[in-house]
């Protein structure tokens, strides 16, 4: 667009020549790079700037002079050439790419590709073909380690990709939802609207300053998605091909112990699993899911599967998983012509879950076309369909099963000859994980249509316009099963819950621009502009629970009467914004936006608020003299605001309806308390950076620091129910945000055939907690993570930390034991953070020839994490950690029994260790307790502390093998361009934690969820993809 | 310029200078449902019986599941064989304050308060009163469990963020007070309400009056100790007047929350099998009922489903009949491994009998066990309360006849016959024939000469059987009838009440973080000592029981593997078993040893 734009504008230019002159210069400026001609390149006489004109879409380009003159090739990105002129002549002219590539453009707000030396704050821009390559199901993953202070938490292996959490420079919103805007194109959408293989390119905009121009929504940084077009130059037919296959299985299982069963205090004995009784009629209370059971000695015992021998399935869990598989083609067609450009893009995505029965589908299309209907006025359009749906995407977790379990046992799930009407179970209490599976599936469908139509309008030479309207519009339906048998006494008769949802928005732009060369040296660059959006959503639910006919799920199959629901959402916004960038002989540049949103989620007297930024980006190189090495030095810095506003329907008390009685409805007041005074929430930041290149180019150091401030924050605060509410929605909080990202970036070698680049993304970020309420300094913010945990905000503290009960304590530090071995709780205490204390992401790129490979580390240091797994394997007996054992009263040695808890006693005021005595003389003759016993206490779920790791790991995050078909090769076929790569992903990972993968959150995706805390699901993947890529 | 430009710019300016919120005036109206600040001009007009229902059942859901997990325990009804054995009960007496009980009963002020300003606007007294009612019976429970609690600040329309602790001695008057007024207030009121939504009395505003009084008897009482005299004047006022302040006359009048069976079902349903196996009966409540041939005992409790051989390593069913009844042999301080095992465990122990649960073979309840209803007052709990306001003076009157009264509607509320065949199963011939049979053995009579305090102590403990925290305020303020502990139990002092009656539920962790200030006042000030340590959360008293002795009496536990009943894992168990279990355990049945 930009090209074109320089075309309309310079084409004015040309026209409003009055000069006569004598000369014609006629060639093409062509790229030393692709030895392709440069559409747009500029070419103006040195002496008199008015008199200049630019390339066609071919290059080619014509200009008249004087005899003597001297005229100036330039195009962004590349080095500029002069040429004297004496005569008319045809002149070729190729344009190498500068050396020191600080021309190089980023997509800021808006859209707008700027140089980013222009720039007063942090923009971080990946590459379309690194998404590409890695081809994560959500785009987001591919990011991790690759964007300084961009904290990128991976969900479980789940259908689909599992999720992710992002948090870009911190957590700045109490309320926990801090996910960033995705904008696509211009149109506000989310991270999944666009396939890896449609994207150009993916910026990061960190800061408020960056954002500003987005307003309220963009609050917590901005993720900018460009997508493809016709635009990119293309030989050959413009078709490419892209064909991606990946591998997955678990990344981290728990090491488990094989030595003893299920059951309790050292017995089990199987009943009822399948609905049958003893043969004397007796029931006994062998229900257990836990594992302290018997020693596994091959003798015969009644188990589910029948009276077999009592053995170990060290496998059963292993063996559970399945090796996922994605396959993931897309095709492109693209094409530019003189009046135009089109692409079209087909991606169609398959996935076989590592859990068995769940899988995953999508299919897109992604049509994007532009019309050049004269030299002033170009119409583009983009329209993106696609669908997923996934058959099944239910989260099963079996590592928990005991382990004598023979899980192949399990596979024919019903019980012989009560098919359909009850299922093989391994214990009364649990559901059999395959007919949860197969049986009581999660169903679920999603279709979008984005269209979006924008036009361009070139006035003259200084005035442009630019209009857009962008519709989104969605569904999605949610269908999920419970079958017969189910356990749980409301669930005997199975149940059948069915969601559909519809929601479109609706968002018109408009966009003034007045470009302008203000002086010789000043150049003017100012637009106005304007953002209206509305958004609706409508949904409607029914729920029977209790199936009248086995199997058919249907909301008019039902034995009581059903449950219906339905729910409306309307929200408006509109802006008005201005910006103008000032640019003083190439070396201040200068930025100043400001826009004002009106919201209708507000109340009318704070519905409308205002917010600027300025920004101011210094060329030290081009001011002074600097050392040779020194071949570029950049100085920035910004201050920005934004505001933000709230879900609609938050100003008054609503009620529920609820479920009545009787036939007759109900209603209860909602637990949260409205705030018909909510004011906007306002963040203001700044932030200084450096840019600095050595050697060449051979090294280049980024160096950012911020700070920023969030006040006014909707917070949903929780508080006690003796007000009467469980929340109340209120302004409040302050967080201070601050922190440092480093990016640097080295050539370690270069040759001919062989090079090696090395990048290094550091970051550090404190979100403190400045002011929680002040109409009461002493109160803090705290949400329940479990009843006995917490992540309490307190003043001044930072943001994240969790508090909970520990161990009560010796003075000496061990463990306070009663003298019967019992643990005994202390008071609640910080137990440490959530967050990190630091990341770092390292990638190395090896190039030999047409062979490329590049490995990822990444690093979070610090921070704590919880986990809940590791807490039911120890309690339960599972993990190798609970065969600890110890010496019997006649020396032998004896796993799982007599163990003499490590810790101290109190008596009689002084403290000493733990003795055998103590515990023999509290009845526990053996002077030891058993390992059930032991456990038992140590895992007291009042005590969070028992399972809080340091949360610190290593990551060899992905490694990529590439291999680029020589050109040689090609040369004869109608093959342009080929490629083939592996890539592998999560290949291993040091930590202290046991067990489980400790990159992990709990909760929903975004909102709400809790990073460092695990609560079992679905292990995380290790994936191994295989990727094709032809160009014809 | 062109005209483009002109009309683009003009365009522009139209929008800037029209101001920028011009949407729909109602765009952030919420059109899902009703609008409405409490008692506000605009809110919208509600009938008032829309809010029963989520009113009754949040205060009923809170207690229901806590009182069957918990109290049943502590007061020696279940002898848990998880989690709960009898030494871990007292630790895990915390299982109270990490419930959601606190929010389930304060949630249903809120609703409280929304019936009443619906009721106020729609003009409508019978409503209000019963707002009234609910709300002091949801306070009372509250209070009876944690002592000072916020007060005037939750029951105010606008509550503060952070509310303050009223003192229980200032809270009892004022619920007996707005008691007595929603009483009064309906007593011009005879037009019955929407019946579908009153799961209680289903639409009878008298049995709601009666309920009130009911309600002001029990607070009374309960306060008894530390306020005779104001006591007394309550309690004469409503015996002395019956038409202005009338009472239950007979079952038809108990409070019982009816579950609808569909949207609410009785926790008895609800309960997985599992947990049903975690709480069979107490080998003390069982054998109290078949020492005394209750007709009760077929009905609340079912027979065992195994009996042992071996009479030196175990305990076996003490009844006559066939059918077999035993309790569960709690009482050890052992970990649930040898809890759930402890001479055979719930196999041979007696689970709930089919009043409560009714269950197919393989223990799956069945749907009409659903509507089993939770019990909120008895007209049997009445009448013991006039007895034993009699029996210790505070009014005139026949404390025999109510005690009488008392025995036999409870007994006839269970439906529980002398000539069934249930009964017959459980006593042979060696049952009674009668209620006045069983009324004037010598245990029961009232003049046969045991205490008289223990004597309506230890019927009302059989009668208020799953009465929700009822028979523990009870128990705590009266110590009877003599509820014993193993010595084991002074092992977990630390995490929890030791030997001691547990006095009082902990404040949750969740109120200690969200209004930190004001419950830390209460902690320090709100007891007999100030609550600083984890050990005595559980033993400092509040003011209804001020000055009591929760002190429990003690038997000795026994002694690792000898001493235990036989278990297979455990090597040389059962050998002494017979012999402590003479020497120790027998005195758990106070009875016997009166």
């Amino acid at each position: 667009m930009q090209k074109f734009l320089l075309i309309v504008i310079l084409f004015h230019l040309c026209a409003m020549q009055v000069f006569s002159q004598t000369l014609s210069v006629n060639g093409t400026v062509t790229s030393a790079d692709d030895k392709l001609g440069i559409p747009g390149a500029t070419i103006i006489v040195k002496s008199n700037v008015t008199n200049g004109t630019v390339t066609d879409i071919d290059g080619n380009y014509k200009i008249s002079c004087n005899a003597g003159d001297v005229l100036i090739f330039r195009y962004v990105g590349y080095t500029p050439q002069e040429f004297t002129i004496a005569e008319s002549q045809t002149l070729h002219v190729i344009l190498s790419s500068e050396a020191i590539k600080i021309e190089e453009l980023v997509v800021t707000a808006l859209g707008m590709k700027r140089e980013k030396k222009a720039l007063g704050y942090s923009v971080q821009e990946v590459s379309g073909t690194t998404l590409k390559e890695t081809k994560e199901l959500n785009i987001i993953n591919a990011l991790s380690g690759k964007v300084a202070g961009v904290n990128i938490t991976q969900g479980g292996g789940g259908v689909g990709g599992g999720g992710a959490r992002i948090v870009i420079r911190g957590e700045t919103s109490l309320a926990g939802n801090n996910e960033p805007l995705y904008v696509i194109d211009g149109v506000p959408g989310s991270a999944n609207d666009v396939a890896a293989d449609d994207v150009e390119s993916l910026s990061v905009l960190k800061g408020p300053s960056a954002s500003a121009l987005y307003g309220s929504r963009a609050a917590a940084g901005v993720v900018l998605i460009t997508t493809k077009s016709g635009k990119s130059k293309n030989e050959g037919f413009g078709i490419e091909l892209n064909s991606n296959v990946s591998f997955q299985t678990p990344f981290i299982l728990p090491d488990y112990q094989n030595e003893f069963g299920q059951g309790t205090g050292g017995t089990y004995e199987y009943y009822n699993g399948n609905n049958g009784v003893w043969p004397d009629g007796s029931i006994s209370n062998d229900d257990y899911g836990i594992n302290w059971g018997p020693k596994f000695d091959g003798q015969a015992r009644h188990q589910f599967t029948g009276y077999e021998p009592w053995v170990a399935y060290p496998n059963n869990v292993k063996d559970f998983y399945r090796n996922g598989l994605i396959m993931n083609n897309n095709v492109s067609f693209a094409k530019a012509a003189d009046i135009g450009n089109f692409r079209v893009s087909l991606s169609n995505i398959q996935q076989k879950g590592i859990i068995p029965n769940t899988d995953y589908g999508s299919s897109r299309i992604d049509i994007n076309g532009n019309w050049l209907l004269n030299e002033k006025i170009s119409i583009g359009s983009n329209l993106k369909y696609y669908e997923e749906s996934s058959y099944n995407n239910k989260a099963v977790d079996v590592r928990l099963i005991p382990r004598n379990i023979d899980i192949a046992a399990l596979r024919n799930y019903w019980v012989p000859g009560l098919e359909g009407l009850q299922q093989l179970k391994w214990r009364f209490g649990s559901n059999n994980p395959y007919f949860e599976l197969y049986e009581n599936r999660n169903e679920w469908h999603q279709s979008r249509i984005i269209a979006n139509i924008n036009t361009n309008i070139t006035f003259n030479k200084f005035f442009s316009f630019m209009g857009r309207v962008g519709l989104t519009r969605g569904d999605s339906n949610n269908n999920q099963r419970t079958a017969f048998s189910t356990v749980g006494t409301n669930n005997q008769y199975g149940s059948f819950g069915s969601d559909n949802w519809i929601g479109r928005e609706l968002n018109s732009d408009f966009l003034f621009t007045y470009q302008a060369n203000v002086s010789k040296d000043i150049n003017l660059k100012a637009s106005v502009g304007g953002n209206h959006m509305r958004k609706e959503s409508n949904s409607i639910w029914g729920k029977v629970d209790q199936l009248l006919i086995p199997d058919i799920y249907n909301l008019g199959n039902y034995r009581v009467y059903p449950k219906t629901g339905n729910s409306i959402s309307k929200k408006e916004l509109n802006s008005i914004y201005a910006f103008a960038n000032i640019a003083y002989k190439n070396f201040l540049y200068f930025d100043v936006t400001s826009r004002n949103d009106w919201s209708s989620t507000l109340p009318a007297e704070n519905n409308s608020y205002f917010y600027p930024s300025f920004t101011l980006s210094a060329l030290l190189n081009e001011m002074i003299e600097l050392p040779k090495s020194m071949s570029f030095w950049k100085l920035r810095g910004s201050w920005a605001k934004v505001g933000s506003d709230t879900e609609p329907y938050q100003l008054q008390n609503a009620y529920y309806w609820g479920t009545g009685s009787n036939g007759v409805t109900s209603i209860t007041p909602s637990s949260t308390k409205a705030n018909s005074q909510l004011k906007p929430e306002l963040t203001s930041a700044w932030e200084v950076g450096t840019d600095l290149r050595l050697f060449n180019n051979r090294l280049n150091i980024d160096f950012t620091y911020y700070n920023s401030n969030t006040v006014n924050q909707i917070l949903k605060v929780e508080v006690s129910p003796t007000t009467g509410y469980e929340y109340i929605l209120k302004n409040a909080g302050k967080i201070n945000n601050s922190g440092y990202e480093i990016m640097l970036n080295t050539t370690a070698l270069k040759s001919k055939n062989f090079s090696w680049d090395m990048t290094l993304n550091w970051s550090l970020d404190r979100s403190i907690v400045r002011e929680y309420d002040p109409d009461s300094p002493d109160a803090f913010l705290s949400r329940s993570i479990t009843k006995h945990l917490f992540v309490e905000d307190r003043t001044n503290e930072r943001r994240g930390s969790l508090y909970g009960k520990g161990y009560k304590r010796a003075p000496n530090g061990e463990i306070l034991f009663t003298k019967s071995g019992d643990t005994q709780r202390g008071e609640k205490k910080y137990l440490g953070n959530y967050n990190p204390n630091w990341m770092a992401g390292f990638t190395n790129e090896l190039r030999y020839k047409n062979i490329s490979l590049s490995i990822l580390f990444d690093v979070r240091w610090g921070g704590v994490f919880y986990s809940e797994t590791n807490y039911n394997l120890t309690m339960k007996g599972l993990s190798k950690a609970t065969l600890l054992g110890g010496y019997d009263p006649q020396g032998n040695y004896q796993a799982r029994n007599y163990i003499l808890p490590d810790g101290m006693v109190e008596d009689n005021g002084s403290y000493r260790k733990l003795t055998k005595e103590d515990l023999i003389s509290s009845g526990l003759s053996a002077g030891g307790l058993t390992g059930q016993q032991y456990w038992e206490n140590m895992m007291d779920e009042e005590i969070p502390e028992a399972v809080i790791y340091d949360a610190t790991y290593l990551k060899l995050r992905e490694l990529k093998l590439a291999y680029n078909f020589p050109e040689k090769m090609l040369k004869n076929t109608f093959i342009k361009d080929a490629m083939i790569s592996m890539v592998v992903r999560n290949l291993f990972v040091l930590s202290h934690v046991p067990n489980v993968d400790p990159e992990t959150f709990s909760g929903s995706q975004q909102a709400g969820a809790i990073p460092g805390y695990d609560t079992g699901g679905i292990p995380s993947t290790r994936n191994i993809a295989f990727n094709l890529n032809i160009k014809f | 310029m062109s005209k483009i430009q002109v009309v683009s710019i003009t365009l522009l300016l139209m929008i800037i200078f029209q101001g920028c919120d011009t949407w729909e005036k109602d765009i952030n109206i919420n059109p899902n449902a009703p609008q409405g600040l409490l008692n506000n001009e605009s809110d919208s007009d509600i009938d008032p019986s829309v809010f029963m229902v989520p009113m009754l059942n949040s205060t009923v859901s809170g207690i229901n599941y806590v009182s069957w997990n918990v109290m049943s325990a502590v007061c020696a009804y279940h002898g848990k064989t998880k989690s709960l054995s009898q030494g871990n009960r007292h630790k895990s007496w915390h299982a109270f304050d990490d419930s959601n009980l606190w929010p389930s009963l304060y949630n249903a002020l809120r609703v409280v308060k929304n019936m009443r300003n619906a009721a106020i606007k729609a003009d409508d007294q019978r409503y209000k009163a019963i707002a009234d009612i609910w709300e002091c019976y949801t306070i009372s429970m509250i209070t009876n469990l944690w002592g000072d609690v916020p007060y005037t600040d939750a029951i105010s329309d606008n509550p503060p963020l952070l509310s303050k602790y009223d003192k229980q001695s200032e809270i009892y008057p004022a619920l007996l007070e707005k008691l007595k007024a929603a009483g009064l207030a309906l007593n011009s009121q005879d037009m019955p309400i929407n019946s579908s939504t009153d799961l209680i009395f289903g639409g009878d505003v008298l049995k709601w009056k009666k309920f009130s009084n009911m309600l002001r008897l029990r607070l009374a009482m309960y306060m008894s100790d530390v306020a005779q005299t104001q006591s007394i004047e309550i309690i004469s006022e409503i015996l002395d007047d019956p038409e202005k302040y009338p009472l239950m006359v007979s079952n038809a009048d108990n409070a019982l929350f009816k579950h609808d069976a569909v949207e609410r079902t009785s926790i008895f349903y609800w309960l997985s099998k599992a947990k049903i196996e975690e709480a069979p009966f107490s080998n003390v409540f069982i054998e109290r009922l078949i020492s005394l041939s209750d007709p009760r005992l077929p009905v609340m409790a079912r027979p065992v489903r195994n009996v042992h051989t071996n009479s030196n390593q175990q305990v076996l069913p003490s009844n006559p009949g066939v059918d077999k009844y035993a309790g569960h042999l709690f009482g050890i301080t052992t970990d649930n491994a040898h809890a759930a095992q402890w001479n055979g465990g719930f196999a041979y122990a007696s689970a709930l009998g089919d009043f409560f649960r009714k269950e197919d073979l393989t223990g799956v309840p069945l749907q009409e066990s659903a509507s089993t209803p939770f019990f909120i007052a008895f007209y049997s709990e009445q009448e013991f309360f006039i007895a034993e306001a009699i029996e210790r003076g505070f009014i005139a009157g026949n404390a025999n006849s109510h005690y009488n009264n008392a025995i036999e509607s409870s007994i006839a509320f269970y439906k529980a016959g002398f000539d069934t065949e249930k009964y017959k199963g459980a006593f042979a011939d060696k049952g009674f024939s009668s209620v006045s049979e069983y009324i004037n053995q010598p245990s029961v009579k009232y003049t046969g000469g045991r205490d008289k305090l223990t004597l309506i102590a230890e019927q009302k403990w059989i009668a208020s059987f799953m009465l929700g925290f009822e028979p523990y305020f009870d128990h705590r303020r009266t110590m009877l009838p003599n509820i014993r502990i193993s010595s084991g139990a002074e092992n977990t002092a630390a995490n929890g009440s030791g030997t001691k009656f547990p006095s009082r539920a902990a404040y949750s962790d969740s109120e200690m973080a969200n209004n930190p200030i004001n419950v830390e006042k209460a902690r320090l000030t709100g007891f007999d000592e100030p609550i600083t340590t984890e050990a005595s959360r559980n033993t400092v008293r509040m003011w209804i029981i001020t000055g009591k002795d929760l002190q429990m009496p003690i038997f000795k536990e026994p002694v690792f593997s000898s001493e235990y009943p036989y278990l297979t894992t455990l090597s040389g168990s059962g050998t002494n078993f017979k012999k402590w279990y003479d020497e120790n355990w027998n005195q758990i049945f106070w009875w016997k040893n009166e």
